[in-house]
């Protein structure tokens, strides 16, 4: 099963580094909206997002112009001659992890040679590589469903 | 260094226009320079023509650990001073992507509203809905409205909706002092929300992630494994409205620092902070930061219940009230009852139910109390008891430690934020960086990455530091200030300086050293 990054709810502060580290290496700007990793808050709990390299992946089954194929070792290719950064790949996919390029192409996690910066660069150590079975024993439900506020 | 972009908003009329500043200068200085080119002695602070001023650090949306911080500035009108105030996290990120490094706003709208700000598209958006609600519910509907969880939000509470005069603004579980909620309630704007999408291409980021680096593993070392709360048990912490605190007293809160551990959820930070400074606290259902605002409501009020100091501070932040001036002024009003003054309140020391529906009855019409410690104590002839410095509510801090004290004293807003070292904290004030890591920080650090951003190898920060430090300064002048605003109420002085005598010439030493002379020149 294939390894991918995601953050330990109880570690994650929602700092932000891993997004400006991963769009200044791949894209050379500090930019979240660049970034193959997305940080997104539910409740309290801070969460990092990026490809799940699953099984059967709706972004390649669906992609309409065929631009999308899954290599061996599970990572999500990107022709960038034939994306024309339509996005559907962005709606299908269930975890909200593709961005599109102001380029127009689709922007996916490939764990950068296996050597992740982000996990790299990660002040907390919240960023681990998992697989999909592993998963829960890294998310704080409790945390997801609070909010700030309450009555006195 | 781009120029900088000022966006101005006249919520009276609804004009809105930009204008690109010829300075390529800090926000913050031209933002505060903007306010002194605009708002005579004749303004009134809750008038139209003061002016809210939001201005964009040159560190934000990069990666400089604790860094990125807006700055807030206003005619207070708990002073009539210049009013300041630094929030960090996401607003400070997605202005810096954003077309504009100053917003202003001006004027009275007719009826509440929003504005949202769309990388250079503006709109100003009816909030009749978010009338009452608390900061975080206003935050939670308008990035719901928006579609955009990732949207900065500063927001109000109903205490600024009535400009009770120690109103916060608040973003990412901090809050503004200065009654700087109250400006923006008085123009009816609950809530700013910007949404930037541009990047940031520094000269040299390599640089930038040494220093980040070098900077987080220094922070981290200090503070990491720290809980401020629980550190306040080391300091010398006041007792009743800032008198010498009793053993007894010392018990009290020994004890409350102790309690207030059980009710511990996480630690909490947010965008550009490695380091976590926030801890939130739980109990019955609900969930709140605790800052030094609720355990200053405990010390100065003998309330040593954990439980009530997180309900207390809740109900601050709910309200968008400033916790720090809620502990002076219920503090103002226990003294006063002990005195047998005529106040409309059952508040008495360490009355826990009562010491909460003070802090609800704030946004009563017509209490006294809203009005802030200075107005209050006037009104009840009680001068000697009220605990501020230029009408600001004092920090506990400035009991804490005899140089916070001095420097909050001699700060332009009477609010420090800071270390010890007034003039360099001044500085990086204006430079967005977090208060309680400015010793982390050096002039050498922030040459590097400020050359690092904009390849300008000519940066000077000791010519910075001259119009910086006097911009706030001729602020206030120009409001009719004189020496004897630059002062801390005697029970301050006689515990930590021994007498006034020994004060004045720390200030005049401060004046010398600042090159402040008596003509305010």
């Amino acid at each position: 099963m294939a390894k991918f990054i995601f953050s330990d709810t109880m570690k994650c502060n929602g700092c932000g580094i891993c997004e400006l580290i991963c769009s200044w290496y791949k894209e050379g700007s500090f930019d979240p909206l660049l970034s193959r990793i997305k940080k997104t808050r539910l409740g309290l709990a801070n969460i990092a997002t990026a490809c799940r390299f699953c099984e059967e992946p709706p972004c390649v089954v669906q992609c309409p112009t065929k631009a999308l194929t899954q290599k061996d070792n599970g990572i999500i290719d990107v022709n960038k001659e034939k994306c024309d950064g339509c996005g559907w790949c962005v709606d299908v996919c269930p975890y909200g992890a593709i961005n599109i390029h102001p380029d127009r192409f689709a922007i996916i996690c490939d764990l950068c040679d296996n050597d992740p910066q982000c996990v790299n660069v990660c002040p907390t150590d919240a960023l681990i590589l998992v697989d999909q079975d592993e998963l829960s024993n890294y998310i704080n439900y409790d945390l997801i469903e609070r909010d700030l506020g309450g009555d006195v | 260094m781009k120029n900088i972009i000022l966006l101005m908003i006249d919520l009276g009329s609804g004009e809105k226009y930009t204008e690109r500043l010829d300075e390529d200068y800090i926000a913050g200085y031209l933002g505060v320079k903007l306010l002194k080119d605009n708002v005579g002695k004749d303004v009134e602070p809750l008038s139209p023509e003061n002016l809210l001023v939001i201005t964009t650090s040159p560190f934000a949306g990069l990666p400089i650990p604790c860094s990125g911080g807006i700055g807030i500035y206003s005619k207070s009108p708990l002073s009539g001073y210049i009013g300041e105030s630094y929030l960090f996290g996401t607003f400070g990120d997605r202005m810096a992507r954003s077309n504009y490094d100053i917003i202003a706003v001006k004027g009275v709208s007719e009826k509440p509203v929003y504005l949202y700000i769309d990388d250079s598209s503006v709109s100003i958006i009816r909030a009749d809905k978010l009338r009452g609600s608390s900061p975080w519910m206003t935050e939670k509907i308008i990035k719901e409205s928006l579609n955009d969880p990732s949207v900065g939000v500063l927001s109000i509470g109903p205490a600024g909706e009535k400009s009770v005069k120690s109103s916060t603004i608040y973003s990412d579980l901090q809050y503004t002092r200065s009654g700087l909620g109250a400006v923006m309630g008085s123009k009816k704007l609950k809530a700013i929300a910007i949404r930037g999408s541009g990047g940031l291409k520094p000269k040299n980021p390599g640089k930038i992630m040494d220093l980040y680096k070098s900077l987080t593993n220094k922070i981290a070392e200090a503070y990491g494994g720290i809980d401020l709360i629980n550190n306040l048990v080391n300091y010398n912490l006041p007792g009743h409205n800032f008198k010498k605190a009793s053993v007894e007293e010392k018990k009290g809160f020994t004890s409350l620092i102790d309690q207030i551990q059980k009710y511990k959820l996480k630690k909490e930070s947010f965008q550009q902070f490695p380091i976590s400074f926030s801890t939130l606290y739980q109990v019955d259902g609900i969930t709140t930061p605790v800052t030094l605002g609720g355990i200053a409501i405990g010390v100065l009020n003998g309330i040593y219940n954990a439980d009530t100091i997180i309900k207390a501070e809740h109900l601050c932040y709910s309200l968008g009230i400033d916790p720090l001036s809620m502990a002076v002024v219920m503090s103002l009003a226990n003294e006063l009852k002990e005195r047998k003054e005529p106040i409309s309140s059952d508040i008495g020391w360490g009355k826990d139910k009562e010491s909460l529906d003070f802090i609800k009855s704030i946004v009563n019409d017509d209490n006294i109390f809203a009005n802030g410690v200075r107005y209050a104590a006037d009104k009840f002839n009680a001068k000697d008891i009220a605990m501020h410095s230029k009408g600001i509510e004092l920090s506990i801090d400035a009991f804490i430690d005899k140089d916070l004290a001095f420097n909050t004293a001699v700060s332009p807003s009477g609010a420090y934020f800071g270390s010890k070292d007034f003039a360099k904290s001044h500085i990086y004030n204006f430079l967005g960086i977090y208060p309680a890591v400015h010793d982390f920080y050096s002039d050498e650090y922030i040459y590097q990455l400020y050359t690092s951003i904009t390849g300008d190898r000519d940066f000077d920060i000791g010519l910075l530091k001259t119009d910086v430090i006097s911009i706030e300064r001729e602020f206030n002048i120009q409001q009719g200030w004189n020496e004897e605003d630059d002062m801390l109420p005697s029970r301050i002085i006689d515990e930590l300086f021994g007498d006034k005598d020994n004060f004045l010439s720390r200030r005049q030493d401060f004046y010398y050293f600042m090159k402040w002379n008596k003509d305010n020149e």
